[in-house]
């Protein structure tokens, strides 16, 4: 059974299900699970504390969020509860604060199942350098779930969570979608608060969620998109109402990228064309576009850079002195160095140092403001699409799930030179939503489609994604 | 560009971390591979552009007004720190 917002809904208010005896089976599944690792923490004793309260009150049927069960990725700030990032850095450390998308969601009577295992600090696409142990795709043990989000992607592919909070700074959450078969949604840059988000990189970190299916995401995301005077970034005059009428098919004009389509692999391509003569026949026009070659390739350089460089800064303070795990020694100074080395992780420690190169003053003009020159370069591109056109559909992975086998520990950057597999960074470069779908299966595995509309017009992408979603009529397990 | 290695050593102690030669070795080797992808770079003219530091400039980038704001208790905040006294948190002098 896969449990979506209106299979709970259909439980609780027509076959009189209490809510807690729904949290409770789905907690005895998920023992089944725990092979995955997707749970750093899981809240078992507040939830069904919270159960019992809304064990005695009626759903709410206007409110997408009432009694449904999620998971939050573990570098959301929960008051009370231990959140950790999956570094050792912060293995010991408990908010006294509550993220405000946890606020949100508290606010809305959902209810909190757990915190998720991510890529330390959220640094890596594979779900392999969490302290606390690898995140195993639920589909297939053998391979990766994909990271950084992996534990809330991983939960959601058993079928048994309805959605779960992750964070997209370079496809984390987009990525893992498409290697688990299921929806993961990062909406435009700012319309999400991220305040009570453990940083990795503010200028592209971006929270979104995963779901089952479109409606879901639509759902949710109508709750989530907020402003929040306490985020700098959050946009203050953005309005989303969900109904079923946003779905109503639209003739949208349709790109897809040539120097990325011609790159795919023949079975991805097969597939794309297939889809989009369907497409063709619905209505949509559908148009080749050609994109700067050298601009696709520079996406992963100039991404590193600057996040790396303002990872050194927004972790700062992780030191273990005002909070986290603390190592002693002699003298403050010798404690910090102590602890951070042995506290961080290898490619934290790796990316810390590039930042720092990169920032410094001899190199900050060659590496890091070159590379913010070049992101507006992307940008400007990106926009001159949207002139024409509604939409640009990319392939969310070249292939299947990897192997965990197949991960080298020398790496510490994936430089693979495929523009394919970079291409979803796209959307972290200029804000724009961007949704994953799943979109057919490749040796019992699946394979997601990418969706992506200009910025703000989240509107636009429901509607395209939950109309590409029936056409494509991806069955689990087919 | 190349990048010096002895600037990476530097740079690790300048940010209090402590990398053997071997760690530092295989970091220069992969950024030194990020670097050298760099050189599509030339066919981009940078001159007068300026970096990109908030992707919404046009729109919303203006300072709101201070507001005073309730801040957290701190109890609270102290909970997390390993070694306090009544109101601050307390370090070792450096030797």
């Amino acid at each position: 059974m896969i449990y979506t917002i209106d299979k709970i809904r259909d439980l609780i208010i027509n076959k009189k299900i209490k809510v807690s005896t729904i949290i409770k089976n789905i907690y005895k599944e998920l023992e089944k699970w725990d092979y995955l690792n997707s749970f750093v923490t899981k809240t078992k004793k507040e939830a069904l504390k919270l159960c019992k309260e809304l064990d005695l009150k009626e759903i709410d049927e206007n409110n997408f969020l009432d009694h449904i069960p999620y998971v939050a990725k573990d570098n959301f700030s929960t008051k009370n509860i231990l959140t950790t990032s999956s570094s050792k850095i912060l293995s010991d450390y408990i908010p006294p604060f509550n993220a405000t998308v946890i606020n949100l969601l508290n606010t809305n009577n959902a209810i909190l199942l757990g915190k998720t295992t991510l890529d330390e600090l959220g640094m890596g696409g594979t779900g392999l350098t969490a302290y606390n142990g690898i995140v195993r795709n639920p589909l297939n043990k053998d391979l990766i779930a994909g990271g950084s989000s992996s534990g809330s992607a991983a939960l959601v592919a058993t079928g048994l969570i309805p959605f779960a909070l992750g964070t997209d700074t370079g496809d984390s959450i987009r990525k893992p979608a498409s290697y688990c078969g299921i929806v993961g949604l990062k909406p435009t840059y700012g319309l999400i608060s991220r305040k009570g988000l453990i940083p990795y990189s503010p200028s592209f970190d971006t929270v979104g969620f995963f779901t089952n299916n479109v409606k879901d995401s639509a759902r949710i995301f109508q709750h989530l998109a907020k402003y929040d005077s306490d985020d700098l970034t959050s946009i203050s005059d953005y309005k989303f109402s969900y109904s079923d009428n946003i779905f109503k098919q639209k003739q949208y004009k349709i790109i897809y990228i040539s120097e990325i389509y011609d790159n795919c692999k023949d079975f991805i391509k097969l597939e794309f064309d297939k889809l989009f003569e369907k497409l063709k026949n619905k209505g949509y026009i559908i148009k080749k576009v050609s994109f700067s070659k050298s601009l696709l390739r520079l996406l992963p350089v100039v991404y590193y850079i600057i996040t790396c460089s303002e990872a050194i800064n927004s972790q700062s303070n992780l030191t273990g002195i005002p909070f986290g795990f603390k190592l002693e020694a002699d003298d403050w100074k010798k404690s910090v160095i102590k602890t951070r080395t042995k506290c961080l992780g290898e490619i934290v420690r790796a990316r810390y140092l590039i930042g720092s190169y990169c920032e410094s003053k001899n190199n900050q003009e060659k590496l890091f403001l070159k590379a913010k020159k070049i992101r507006r370069f992307i940008c400007n591109e990106i926009a001159e699409i949207y002139k024409n056109f509604d939409a640009i559909i990319l392939p969310a992975a070249n292939g299947i799930a990897p192997k965990i086998s197949s991960y080298d520990s020398n790496q510490i950057f994936i430089h693979s030179e495929e523009i394919v597999e970079n291409s979803l960074l796209l959307a972290n470069f200029n804000g724009m939503p961007s949704i994953t779908i799943p979109f057919f299966n490749k040796d019992n595995m699946p394979i997601g489609i990418n969706i992506n509309t200009n910025v703000f017009e989240e509107k636009k992408l429901f509607n395209l994604a939950n109309n590409i979603e029936k056409i494509i009529n991806y069955k689990k397990g087919e | 560009m190349k990048i010096l290695k002895s600037d990476l050593k530097f740079m690790a102690k300048s940010i209090l971390l402590d990398i053997d030669d071997n760690e530092l070795d295989k970091i220069y080797h992969n950024f030194q591979l990020i670097v050298d992808k760099l050189r599509y770079i030339k066919y981009f003219n940078l001159e007068n552009v300026s970096p990109l530091d908030y992707l919404f400039e046009d729109k919303y980038s203006k300072l709101r007004e201070d507001e005073l704001i309730e801040n957290l208790d701190k109890k609270d905040v102290l909970k997390n720190a390993k070694s306090k006294s009544t109101d601050f948190i307390t370090i070792k002098k450096e030797k």
